[in-house]
C-alpha cells in the first residue's frame, strides 16, 4: 500500500507485544546451526554443545517476522496488519546484551518483548522491536534490539 | 584467539570468509528456522523485486560473531555488540570481516566492525572478457555502487575461489540450480564490488586489565 499513514495510527503500534516465540533446545540443533555458520569451535560442534552465542538471536528475528502480524485500530475501527507484504520486509539490524548463561540441550527459551518503534522514513517504514529472551528458569540468556525496513509496496 | 599483548588500540584484525553459497544459505534457514522466501528461493526474491536470493542478513551477522567470538577466545568473552545493515550479500560473495580496536578501559575492549561482501564480477585478459560471474549475468550491480565508486578492478596475484551455477530448463530464477566451487588459477583482472554490508560496535570483557 505505502499510502500516508497517520502517525496517530503508527503510534497506536508502539508497546504492543509481538507474538512469543517458543524455542526448545536440542543438542543436535545447535550443531547443526554452528555449522551452518561455519563454526568449527568444539564448544558448538561438539558432543556436549552449548549454542553458539548468535543462536538464541534467531529467535528475535522469528519475533520481528511475527510482529508484522500485529494489528491495530483503524479510524474506521477495522483491525489492520502496518505490514502488507513480509516480502517486502528486510533486515535492518540487531543490537545484543549477552549474558552469562549459557544455552544447551534441554532448554526451553522463550523470546517476547514488544514493538519499540515504527518510524517512516522516504518511502520506507522502519519497524523495531525490544526483545528478551530467557530460559525455562527465568534467567535471561539474551537482550535483542532488532529492526525491519519494509519497503515500498509492503506496508 | 589473540594474544593478549596484541590488544591495542587502533589495532586491527581481519579474516576472509567464504564464498557464499546457495547451499549454506538454505543449511542456515533450516538451522535457524528463518525460511522467509527471498533468501530460499530464487523465484520469490525476483518476485519482491531483488533480482534473486539474498543470503541472511543474521547469517552474516552469525558469522561475523563467531569470527569476534574466536577472536576473543578464553580470553575473555563477547559481552555486547550493535549492527546496522547496509548491504546485502549473496551467493558468491565473499565476506570480509574487520575488527578494530577504538578504546580500552580496565578489562574492556572497545571496537568497531564491519563485515563487507566481495562480489566478482568479471575476469578479463586484454581487454577480453574470459570469465563471467553470477552477479555479472543477473544485473547484481547497483547504479548506487557506480556512483558511490565500489567497483574495482585489480590484478589477480592469487588464485580466486568462486561460485558456479547452472540452472535446469526453466532456467533463473524459477528453476531448479546446481553449483559448484572452483578455484580460478590462470590470473587476469578480477572486477568486483566491495561493498560493506554490516557495521557496528563490540565489546569484549577480558578476563584481565588490559595494559594500554
Amino acid at each position: 500500500m505505502s499510502e500516508r499513514i497517520s502517525e496517530e495510527f503508527l503510534q497506536k503500534f508502539i508497546g504492543l507485544p509481538v507474538p512469543p516465540i517458543k524455542l526448545q533446545v536440542r543438542g543436535k540443533t545447535l550443531v547443526e546451526y554452528a555449522q551452518a555458520i561455519g563454526s568449527t569451535n568444539p564448544k558448538y560442534i561438539g558432543d556436549d554443545p552449548i549454542a553458539h552465542p548468535s543462536y538464541v538471536g534467531t529467535s528475535a528475528v522469528l519475533a520481528l517476522i511475527n510482529s508484522a502480524d500485529v494489528t491495530a485500530e483503524n479510524d474506521e475501527g477495522e483491525q489492520v496488519k502496518l505490514i502488507k507484504n513480509p516480502l517486502k520486509v528486510v533486515h535492518g539490524g540487531q543490537n545484543y546484551k549477552f549474558t552469562d548463561v549459557p544455552v544447551k540441550d534441554g532448554d526451553l527459551i522463550t523470546t517476547e518483548g514488544v514493538i519499540s518503534n515504527v518510524v517512516i522514513k522516504g518511502d520506507n517504514l522502519f519497524l523495531y522491536a525490544d526483545v528478551t529472551s530467557k530460559n525455562q528458569n527465568g534467567e535471561v540468556v539474551l537482550e535483542t534490539t532488532i529492526y525491519g525496513i519494509c519497503t515500498k509496496g509492503g506496508w | 584467539m589473540v594474544d593478549v599483548s596484541e590488544v591495542k588500540v587502533d589495532k586491527e584484525f581481519t579474516k576472509l570468509v567464504g564464498p557464499s553459497t546457495r547451499s549454506n544459505i538454505k543449511e542456515y534457514a533450516k538451522a535457524s528456522k528463518d525460511r522467509n522466501a527471498i533468501h530460499v528461493s530464487d523465484d520469490s526474491a525476483s518476485a519482491g523485486g531483488l533480482r534473486g536470493v539474498i543470503q541472511h542478513g543474521m547469517l552474516g551477522y552469525a558469522i561475523a560473531i563467531d569470527f569476534m567470538d574466536s577472536w576473543v577466545g578464553d580470553a575473555g568473552k563477547l559481552k555486547s555488540i550493535t549492527s546496522e545493515m547496509r548491504g546485502t550479500v549473496r551467493p558468491g560473495d565473499m565476506m570480509e570481516i574487520k575488527l578494530k580496536i577504538e578504546s580500552i578501559s580496565e578489562q574492556t575492549a572497545s571496537c568497531t566492525w564491519t563485515l563487507s561482501s566481495i562480489t566478482p564480477f568479471t575476469i578479463s585478459k586484454d581487454g577480453e572478457i574470459v570469465k563471467t560471474f553470477e552477479a555479472e549475468e543477473h544485473d547484481w550491480l547497483d547504479k548506487k555502487d557506480v556512483e558511490n565508486n565500489l567497483i574495482v578492478e585489480k590484478e589477480l596475484e592469487e588464485p580466486l575461489t568462486y561460485v558456479d551455477y547452472t540452472w535446469d530448463n526453466l532456467g533463473f530464477p524459477k528453476g531448479k540450480w546446481n553449483e559448484t566451487i572452483g578455484t580460478w588459477e590462470d590470473g587476469g583482472t578480477l572486477k568486483y564490488r566491495y561493498r560493506t554490508a554490516f557495521q557496528g560496535k563490540v565489546d569484549f570483557e577480558f578476563n584481565e586489565p588490559l595494559d594500554y
